[in-house]
């Protein structure tokens, strides 16, 4: 068990994307060429998945995730670098290695269209080559976890998304494949659907020890899920480990809250607390957030109740949205022509930035 | 061989399941089957509306024109209940990203795209073309039986050359960005096999011998049969042109996912 | 009065000028359909020869000489060129993919714009495929000139009729079409029953006289066998002024028909949101 489920060393994928010039001269020259251009969609990303790990595959649109996904489940092949999947090269070993995995994509079903839940099923056993004593065992645990014994009758787009995404979700599953890759598996569904979705993951991990690679853009998936998340923006990694990590190390903020009773000439905009400032809320509603490795929250709550005639009070950290929007506003503020060159390594960039803006 | 049961088992699963499908809306299917004879009607019509007025035609008597034609239906409604997909490739597998979840399963993409669904109603046509013939073969002093009883496996050959012909149209869409495709227009071309092929020049003899061999696929098959020994020699080769084009065609799609793979459009 | 009409077609121009765009994107198709409508006509050029060669040199058949009817096969498919479009396919296809429920909420009428884009995509079709077409079949095949000034002006005022009907044709076509599951199979099986009863194949004088007399009540033949025949000169006079007054009516009750169903499936939208 030492060899890693998943073994990725600077990856890199580029595109050539043509240009189409604009207006009725630009159509009628790309009647006969076209230009085209260079995107760099995947640049020099490295990691490693153990056997399983479920990890958060995260980063803001077109930055890479979905072209990072689909040559770890060989249907691109990369410009360079190097991937093995369970002793797979994806791309290459294309039909081979599709038995031993389960993909779902959120957007897109992979079962068929017309025909009805179970028939898709009856045709995945057969593609997959799975047991009849398996499948109803198989099935009858999905029934468990995801109530599809109704679904199964009806044709896939009579299905709810939530409806719909439960049998896409057994549907990877039905081939008991050791990884399993989900591309935003809880977009578009209510609450309770995605408590559903997340809560049989959980399970399916913890009972075939599944390894998930997943991407979302709903972070509560992944601070339910994961343990670990890689970030990505503009195709390179900015962060691989902890979620708590990534939070301490890029919004390390704790945020105190007061209310004051109302002045009788009105409150101030900015508030000065010992050597801190707290910026005003509302009336007589005021924050203060400070760098947690310059103080600790217990010493600020104690100078904020010994200086001021306190009515309420509440503590709490940024949210991991919030951290995660940061990071990449502070990476395409770095990405700017008079940004530093990127090619000194993103992350420590970030870093860099960050003390500057907050120095 | 454990790879080709292995596609065999699948493909009538395939159809099976679609089927069954299709056939739990009958009234929409009945629709689909009279709108299907109408259009296999209204080209029929064309034929005798031209050559009934004719006891000849370019040394080829009445009968046998409609037998031609009759025969060139058994391929035609072959290709055309698993040509639904190549139809609109481009726009529902490239565009819409379908390909994708087709690249994720451990069968061949090709034969994926072709039995996914089904034209059921195209088997009308096979039907209406079996009917011609044997009308035309009540009439027909001398059929070779043994020409007749190859027909059915030479319809399948036909089906083939159909297939890859399209196959292989479709599989530029890989390369070439093209809502629409290259295959439309080709398709216009199909009828041409139908009629003798004596009454073209040259140019057109070749062309649909080559290039686009439909008239291996749905003249020539009927040299036997009718006793046209002048073209025996192409009767023959219709397996072997068959299974070249199949395998162009298998060649180009493998070539064209390797690009998908590689652009990822 | 002018002014108004013009402002209140910028918004169909717009719409005309985009599929205008978009068919030039398609370059390949582009070669590929001139040639095809180039090879359509040659295999019909060879199955008149031979029937024209079985009857005799100076033959004529069904009132053709043997030059008249390539003629009427070159006008036939050149005319093909403008006047096709898949107003049928994408009306059927907007509707079952939900699409046309944002334009119920816009203040545009359905048609209008459905038909603007079909004269749009035939605009641009008379530059890039009918001209060219036209002149490689003049070039290649003894094409006869038009009888007269007069008869080419009134096919080319026939022609354009002709792609008005097809395209109120296509739009009643895709609406009726998308009741089914298989609308593919439905446009497809359209497009055989229309080369038949247009005359695009086979001129309506080869028909039996009892289906003759059947087919001078339906529009189809207005497509091409009206056009056809002005061209050839085959039609003059009143007999021209009547068939052209046909063919005109023809669209316009078929703009009508088109606007009825297209209420019938607007309200269906309504109420099941696509």
């Amino acid at each position: 068990m030492s060899d890693p489920a998943v073994r990725v060393r600077d990856l890199v994928k580029t595109f050539e994307v043509t240009q189409k010039a604009p207006g009725l001269a630009g159509a009628l020259k790309g009647l006969f060429r076209s230009e085209t251009s260079t995107l760099r969609a995947v640049d020099r990303v490295s990691f490693d998945l153990a056997r399983g790990e479920m990890v958060g595959y995260i980063g803001p649109n077109g930055a890479g995730k979905s072209t990072t996904i689909k040559m770890l489940t060989g249907i691109l092949t990369p410009t360079s670098g190097e991937v093995t999947c369970l002793g797979f090269v994806p791309w290459r070993d294309r039909r081979a290695y599709a038995r031993s995995i389960g993909v779902v994509f959120g957007q897109r079903t992979q079962l068929w269209w017309d025909i009805a839940v179970v028939e898709s099923f009856q045709l995945l056993r057969e593609i997959y080559g799975v047991s009849g004593a398996d499948y109803e065992r198989r099935m009858k645990v999905f029934d468990e976890l995801l109530e599809i014994g109704r679904l199964l009758s009806q044709p896939v787009r009579k299905l709810s998304l939530g409806e719909r995404m439960r049998c896409d979700l057994a549907a990877s599953l039905l081939h008991e494949p050791p990884l399993l890759f989900l591309d935003e598996p809880t977009i578009g569904l209510d609450v309770v659907a995605k408590a559903n979705v997340r809560a049989f993951l959980k399970e399916a991990n913890r009972r075939l020890s599944t390894t998930v690679v997943l991407t979302t853009h709903d972070l509560d998936d992944i601070e339910e899920l994961c343990e670990r998340v890689v970030l990505i923006d503009h195709g390179q990694v900015l962060w691989d480990g902890s979620l708590r990590g990534l939070r301490d190390k890029h919004l390390p903020e704790a945020r105190i809250r007061f209310d004051l009773p109302a002045p009788a000439d009105g409150d101030p905009a900015e508030l000065a607390v010992g050597p801190w400032r707290a910026a005003r809320l509302s009336p007589g509603r005021y924050l203060l957030a400070v760098d947690k490795r310059e103080a600790s929250a217990p010493d600020v709550i104690r100078e904020v109740v010994r200086s001021l005639p306190v009515l309420d009070l509440a503590v709490s950290e940024p949210d991991i949205e919030e951290v995660v929007a940061r990071i990449y506003r502070e990476n395409a503020a770095l990405r700017r022509p008079d940004a530093p060159p990127a090619s000194e390594g993103a992350a420590a960039g970030i870093v860099a930035h960050r003390g500057v803006r907050r120095g | 061989m454990r790879r080709v049961r292995f596609h065999a088992r699948l493909l009538a699963l395939y159809f099976a399941q679609y089927a069954k499908a299709r056939l739990a809306y009958r009234a929409d299917f009945a629709a689909a089957v009279l709108a299907s004879f109408l259009g296999t009607a209204a080209s029929f019509s064309v034929v005798l509306l031209l050559f009934s007025r004719f006891p000849h035609l370019a040394g080829w008597t009445y009968p046998e024109i409609v037998f031609l034609y009759g025969f060139s239906l058994l391929p035609y409604g072959l290709f055309s209940v698993v040509s639904s997909n190549l139809w609109d490739f481009a726009d529902r597998y490239l565009v819409e990203g379908r390909f994708d979840r087709i690249l994720l399963r451990p069968v061949s993409p090709l034969f994926q795209v072709l039995f996914e669904s089904f034209r059921l109603e195209s088997l009308q046509e096979v039907a209406t073309g079996a009917v011609a013939i044997g009308w035309a073969v009540s009439r027909l002093p001398d059929v070779s039986p043994l020409g007749l009883a190859l027909l059915p496996l030479w319809a399948v050959f036909g089906a083939v050359i159909y297939v890859s012909v399209f196959g292989l149209l479709t599989a530029a869409s890989f390369w070439v960005e093209d809502r629409v495709g290259l295959a439309p227009p080709v398709f216009n071309l199909m009828s041409f096999g139908r009629y003798p092929i004596t009454i073209y020049d040259l140019k057109v003899k070749l062309l649909l011998s080559t290039v686009i061999p439909f008239a291996f696929a749905s003249f020539y098959p009927t040299a036997l049969a009718l006793g046209r020994g002048e073209f025996l020699p192409y009767f023959w080769a219709v397996p072997l042109v068959a299974v070249a084009f199949a395998l162009l065609n298998v060649a180009l799609w493998r070539r064209g996912i390797a690009r998908y793979g590689s652009t990822g459009s | 009065m002018l002014a108004t009409a013009l402002s209140s077609a910028r918004p169909y121009l717009a719409f005309a000028r985009t599929s205008f765009l978009n068919i030039l994107a398609y370059r390949a198709r582009y070669f590929v359909g001139i040639l095809t409508y180039f090879f359509n006509a040659t295999v019909w050029y060879y199955i008149w020869r031979a029937l024209f060669h079985e009857k005799g040199e100076g033959a004529t058949l069904g009132g053709f000489t043997f030059p008249q009817m390539l003629t009427y096969v070159a006008t036939g498919w050149a005319l093909r060129s403008f006047y096709f479009n898949e107003v049928d396919r994408d009306i059927a296809s907007q509707v079952r993919e939900g699409r046309l429920a944002m334009t119920l909420i816009k203040p545009v009428d359905v048609q209008a714009m459905t038909l603007s884009q079909a004269l749009g995509e035939s605009a641009f079709r008379l530059v890039l495929f009918t001209v060219p077409i036209g002149l490689l079949l003049v070039l290649v095949y003894p094409v006869l000139p038009p009888v007269s000034p007069a008869a080419l002006a009134l096919y080319l005022l026939s022609g354009l009729l002709s792609a008005l009907l097809v395209g109120a044709i296509n739009f009643c076509v895709g609406l009726v079409a998308i009741r089914t599951t298989s609308i593919l199979g439905v446009l497809r099986a359209k497009y055989l029953v229309l080369e038949l009863l247009s005359g695009l194949l086979v001129p309506v004088a080869f028909f039996p006289e009892p289906v003759r007399k059947v087919l001078v009540w339906l529009p189809f033949l207005h497509m091409n066998d009206t056009p056809g025949r002005l061209w050839l000169g085959l039609a003059t006079g009143a007999d021209a002024a009547r068939s052209l007054g046909l063919q005109a009516a023809w669209v316009v009750a078929l703009l009508a028909l088109g606007r009825l169903l297209w209420r019938a499936t607007a309200r269906r939208i309504e109420v099941q949101g696509g």
